[in-house]
């Protein structure tokens, strides 16, 4: 397919990402917090709600209490996200950079690249079945799940399967695949895509893109927002303001002096 | 509302079937509602308990403590709820005409 | 040890019969509800809905961003108790979320069957209002949640959403009326007041010889302290250990007809009441001349004063400090000064557990003080397992609004998750300083035939405490 219209794609796609969730952000960050709600016991200091926040989407403190079976799975999910992303970045959009930084010669770069990035994709592709299988299995889960939950897992699992095609069958050649992305990444040539795997792979990584502000994924950045999680413990030392949520209307008779 | 029907007479009641206006209490109501909060008969120590509450009632506006009402009555806790299985709060004063006390409790 | 209460199998609908009983023009009116359902109810409640999305980070935030991973599921009472699934809170936040998706965010209107939108109708309305009324506002399942999400601000906010189209409980509408017009929950008349107090304080001259007070509407004292109601109908002893834990501190102190109440029931039905409510304490404060205000032992009054309170009704800079304080730290304070003394001897042969009110512990950050007290005042003090403690206890099934007789079903079967930690724990006693836990755990008992007592901590400091005249 042609380079450029790819390029734009996925340019835009990547803006409209970036500009969405800058959006959510916006519209919650527009409503005030009425009153302190921080979960208690919690941070009094702002080095503790940091440490908190830290501990929830770092460790995912409280899932670990709530479900371990599931903290394995989500936690090694979500860390193979990070490390792909990261691969990604390292492999394709700054390889030169990456290489000198690892101090490898351009095989073992490459040759790493491919064991890792095969490693990490089969580690995404089973964290993202198990945790498919579990909102099929499990009654409360078919339950509470909505037709945008199955979407994104099945989205998310074609990625990775079209990611692990092009390492495993018919291996890409990574230096077209480097090529095409630096070509991408300054506009200025029209590289064709290496071949149609990429093409979808591609293609794919746009609609979540697109997709991601309107859905659930706007959790990456809602987790800091969150109040319960983010207020220090201080309503007594100090005072909270709220918004005024409308005037107090007082209908009663005259209360009585005390 | 709903309204119950005792000794011929209309009353209306809340949910729980407490009565309403507690000036329409008499005896009759007394009686005509004690099966409901399973008692056969109304016996003398049932009579002092609801006479107490009543009269509470008709003075200070409101339920006495449940504490001062064993100690008015000369009876416990547990004697209480022998004589009024759905309790002082429920079953004590819905027969004494009082409004079901609610809140905290 | 004995075994813990068998689990309840996953069963919808299980618990959908369980209403409480709708409140009527009588107590609508007065709060200025509508006393009927608009003809446009919808477009008023998604009205309000959009209102408080505005008003309120937490509720859009919230509706945004769960993933419905389930990890609340099992952590909420109810749905442990009732089987019922729309009890998980996931599924009791997604009946608001539902409508909010359908209405509120652009992906619902794009894509609306992705979404998971529904529209507001009738029968949804119906499952609003027995669902958000088998929340006790708890917030547990926020403790466990991956995103921090707590369900209570979703509870909080569909009650509101329903308040404002006249759809509330007889109880909750029935408290608040009484609270604006007499000064209490319990709507105990000042004459009523005067004359539980007068009675109290002769049960304790013949207990102990000496003039201990619970004064009345007094000025100028140091203290005022701002009971449940409930204290003075149901807990005398816990009216009696204020009473000496001051007398024993020589500390002054009154009580006050006007906010003769620590609960705030506008926490369960809508902003307005929760600060209406609120300010009556500041109020009366400020008349009688008080330099502190002391919180008496009521779970979600202590979340609305020491968390609310300076914020809706404040700067409460006439107090010294310019907070309210909880009568447990008060005590502790007073412990630590040397102040009082308690001979631990007077509790003998009672086997302590403490429960911790879901809106002290997870709202209010109390847990350390009331043990502190119970370690000094009994000797046989024990804790229930961890996972129910603390941050993590489990409500007594009873709270946020529930406490109402036609809600007995879901209520013992909340409890249930509480009773089995309790019966584990071997106690026969369980010491709890909020009113509603202590009604509902004597309930409770009865309903599970366990054979044991609840008392506030109150309660067992009045009797460890060594009065001197
Ligand atoms: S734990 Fe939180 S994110 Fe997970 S389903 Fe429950 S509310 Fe949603
Ligand atoms: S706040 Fe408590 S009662 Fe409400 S859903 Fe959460 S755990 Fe259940």
């Amino acid at each position: 397919m042609n380079g450029l219209f790819l390029a734009t794609v996925f340019h835009l796609s990547v803006a409209f990402f970036l500009l969405g969730m800058g959006w959510r952000c916006l519209g919650w960050l527009r409503a005030p917090v009425p009153l302190k709600i921080p979960l208690t016991p919690g941070p009094k200091t702002r080095v503790g709600v940091a440490a908190r926040l830290a501990g929830e989407t770092i460790a995912f403190r409280s899932l670990f209490r709530a479900a371990p079976g599931l903290w394995v799975v989500a936690w090694l999910f979500h860390l193979s996200l990070v490390l792909l992303l990261i691969g990604h970045f390292g492999g394709l959009v700054a390889p030169k950079f990456s290489q000198r930084l690892l101090g490898l010669t351009a095989e073992q770069f490459t040759a790493q690249a491919q064991l890792s990035g095969g490693a990490i994709g089969i580690l995404a592709a089973a964290s993202l079945l198990g945790l498919l299988l579990r909102r099929i299995a499990s009654k409360p889960l078919r339950a509470i799940s909505t037709a945008g939950d199955f979407f994104l897992l099945l989205l998310l699992l074609l990625i990775v399967a079209t990611g692990l095609a092009m390492r495993f069958a018919g291996q890409i050649d990574l230096r077209e695949a480097r090529a095409f992305v630096s070509g991408m990444r300054d506009f200025k040539s029209a590289v064709p895509s290496p071949d149609s795997v990429f093409t979808t792979h591609l293609l794919l990584v746009c609609a979540l893109l697109v997709y991601a502000p309107f859905s659930k994924l706007v959790h990456m950045a809602g987790v800091f927002f969150n109040p319960a999680l983010n207020q220090t413990n201080t309503p007594r030392e100090r005072r909270h303001i709220g918004s005024g949520l409308g005037p107090a209307r007082v209908v009663f008779p005259p209360a009585k002096t005390p | 509302m709903p309204t119950i029907t005792l000794s011929g007479r209309q009353f209306e009641v809340d949910e729980d079937g407490f009565i309403q206006d507690p000036a329409q209490w008499d005896d009759a109501v007394a009686n005509g509602l004690a099966a409901g909060e399973g008692i056969t008969a109304l016996t003398e120590d049932h009579w002092k308990v609801i006479r107490y509450l009543h009269s509470y009632y008709t003075e200070f506006g409101s339920a006495p403590m449940i504490r001062k009402l064993c100690k008015e009555t000369g009876f416990n806790l547990k004697t209480i709820y022998q004589l009024f299985p759905t309790g002082p709060a429920k079953g004590a004063c819905k027969l004494a005409g009082l409004p079901k006390p609610t809140g905290c409790v | 040890m004995k075994p813990a209460l068998p689990p309840v199998p996953f069963t919808p609908g299980a618990s959908a019969a369980n209403r409480a009983h709708r409140a009527g023009a009588k107590f609508l009116a007065p709060l200025g509800l509508p006393v009927d359902l608009p003809p446009d109810w919808q477009a008023s409640a998604l009205r309000k809905l959009d209102e408080l999305c505005q008003q309120n980070r937490a509720l859009p935030l919230y509706l945004d961003s769960c993933v419905r991973c389930g990890a609340c599921a099992d952590k909420c009472q109810f749905f442990l108790g009732t089987g019922d699934p729309k009890n998980m809170p996931v599924a009791r936040a997604g009946l608001l979320r539902d409508v909010y998706r359908r209405h509120r965010t652009m992906g619902g209107r794009i894509v609306g069957a992705l979404g998971g939108g529904e529209a507001l109708t009738e029968q949804k309305l119906e499952e609003w209002y027995v669902y958000f009324h088998q929340c006790s506002e708890c917030r547990r399942c926020a403790v466990f949640c991956p995103q921090g999400i707590d369900t209570a601000e979703i509870t909080r906010a569909a009650r509101e959403i329903m308040g404002s189209i006249g759809v509330a409980t007889k109880y909750v509408t029935e408290v608040l009326k009484k609270v604006h017009e007499v000064g209490n929950n319990m709507g105990i008349p000042e004459a009523a007041w005067r004359d539980s107090c007068e009675f109290l304080e002769e049960e304790m001259k013949e207990e102990t010889g000496i003039d201990i007070r619970i004064p009345v509407n007094g000025e100028g004292a140091e203290v005022l302290l701002v009971p449940p109601s409930a204290d003075l109908f149901a807990n005398p002893d816990t009216m009696i250990g204020y009473a000496k834990l001051f007398h024993a501190a020589g500390v002054s102190w009154t009580t006050s007809t006007y906010a003769g109440e620590a609960g705030n029931f506008g926490l369960f039905l809508n902003h307005e009441q929760l600060k209406l409510v609120n300010r009556r304490i500041v109020d009366a404060a400020r008349r009688l001349g008080v330099r502190r205000i002391v919180m008496g032992e009521c779970g979600h009054a202590w979340r609305a004063a020491q968390a609310f309170m300076d914020t809706l009704n404040g700067p409460l800079d006439f107090l010294d400090p310019p907070r309210p304080e909880h009568i447990c730290e008060f005590a502790v304070r007073m412990m630590e000064e040397r102040r009082i003394e308690v001979d631990p001897a007077a509790n003998d042969g009672r086997k302590v557990t403490y429960h911790d009110p879901c809106n002290l512990a997870r709202a209010g950050g109390l847990v350390e003080e009331p043990r502190q007290i119970l370690r000094a005042v009994v000797r046989d003090f024990r804790e229930m397992a961890a996972d129910t403690t603390r941050g993590r206890t489990f409500c007594c099934g009873a709270g946020g609004g529930m406490l109402a007789d036609e809600l007995m079903d879901v209520r013992m079967k909340g409890a249930k998750p509480r009773m089995a930690a309790f019966q584990a724990s071997g106690a026969d006693h369980v010491a709890t300083p909020c009113a509603i836990c202590k009604a509902q755990f004597a309930a409770a008992f009865q309903y599970y035939k366990i054979d044991a007592q609840v008392v506030g901590v109150m309660d067992l400091l009045g009797r460890a405490i060594v009065i001197r005249n």
